[in-house]
């Protein structure tokens, strides 16, 4: 194994170990995805953050936002979701294992990103209510 | 008090008792605000004045004041899609797929709501019957709407937040109220003959017939 698998390899591992929520993933057939599909243990999260940020919109006024996000090692999931598809992603809103998992959506308001380079793909969560 | 402070918060007046529920008003800019205490705010402020010179407003009592209220749309919003299948067990793969497809995307949202929130703001304040926004009439001329301009969503955030942003323009005539003068010292002036020893007053006759 070079460094760049090495590198791939311990970045789940490490951070999982010591940063992993565990989460749900349902994909857009209604699969969910509850278990690491390498190894096969709770499917967590490598890391997920649940900063407040402050954005200026073109009125120069600033509006603080949430913004959860969740990173998932790519090995984790059998199957990877790609920008355009609708997920459902069951994330805690705490930082504890034993929290409560609550509904967020992936759609096109907020496409995914992450990539190849480091293995893992990055999800930003919206709110859904009930239609 | 100059009229434009009256005209800006009459109109936030208007906007408030005619929301019907349907948004929220705050008639200033606050320095910042959060995405999940609100889902539909209108704020109207005074944005700008246009004073044309005249010697009736140099040299006179009167100013002629063109008025520019800018009024701000904000809406933030969540995606839409029936989360009892999601959250039912029993439900098959089949139907939790259709649920997750018929989704209603939060930007497609966004974008209706700021739509209706000004269709709402602009039915109210260029409604014939709202012409001088419950003031007295002729209190302010000519309000009136002359644009409007939808901002791109926020690239981030939860909820979808989507903001835009009108001019709304009048004109009045502000008054110089002048200087409040001072009282000066008074003076009695009643005429007080105190003693008349040489009938210097005469007396009073009698007209001859």
């Amino acid at each position: 194994m070079n460094l760049r698998e090495l590198a791939v390899k311990d970045m789940k591992s490490q951070n999982v170990k010591d940063w992993g929520l565990p989460i749900e993933l349902m994909d857009p057939d209604g699969t969910w995805y509850t278990t690491d599909n390498e190894t096969g243990e709770t499917l967590k999260a490598v890391q997920i953050l649940y900063d407040y940020r402050k954005l200026n919109p073109d009125t120069g006024e600033e509006i603080t936002v949430h913004e959860p996000i969740v990173t998932i090692a790519r090995s984790s999931l059998a199957r990877v979701p790609v920008p355009g598809e609708k997920w459902i992603v069951k994330m805690p809103t705490e930082t504890s294992e034993s929290a409560t998992l609550e509904t967020r959506v992936i759609n096109k308001a907020r496409s995914i990103e992450g990539g190849k380079s480091l293995g893992f793909v990055r999800l930003y969560p919206g709110s859904v209510e009930q239609s | 008090m100059m009229k434009f402070r009256e005209i800006k918060a009459a109109y936030t007046t208007l906007l408030d008792s005619q929301s019907s529920g349907n948004f929220d008003v705050i008639g200033y800019q606050r320095q910042s605000k959060s995405s999940n205490e609100f889902s539909k705010l209108v704020t109207p402020y005074y944005y700008s004045g246009d004073f044309p010179k005249s010697s009736t407003g140099i040299y006179g009592s009167n100013v002629e004041h063109n008025v520019t209220l800018m009024v701000e749309l904000s809406v933030s919003v969540k995606a839409q899609m029936d989360l009892t299948v999601i959250n039912d067990p029993s439900a098959t793969s089949t139907e939790r797929a259709a649920a997750i497809t018929a989704m209603q995307d939060g930007a497609a949202l966004a974008d209706q709501a700021l739509d209706e929130l000004f269709d709402l703001v602009f039915q109210i304040t260029m409604d014939p019957r709202n012409a001088y926004f419950g003031l007295s009439g002729n209190y302010f001329a000519d309000r009136f709407i002359e644009n409007f301009q939808k901002d791109s969503p926020l690239p981030q955030g939860e909820e979808v937040i989507l903001t835009g942003r009108f001019q709304l323009t009048c004109s009045c005539e502000e008054e110089l109220g002048g200087e409040t003068g001072t009282a000066g010292t008074a003076y009695d002036t009643t005429v007080n003959i105190e003693d008349d020893q040489g009938n210097n007053a005469g007396a009073s006759g009698t007209l001859g017939g």
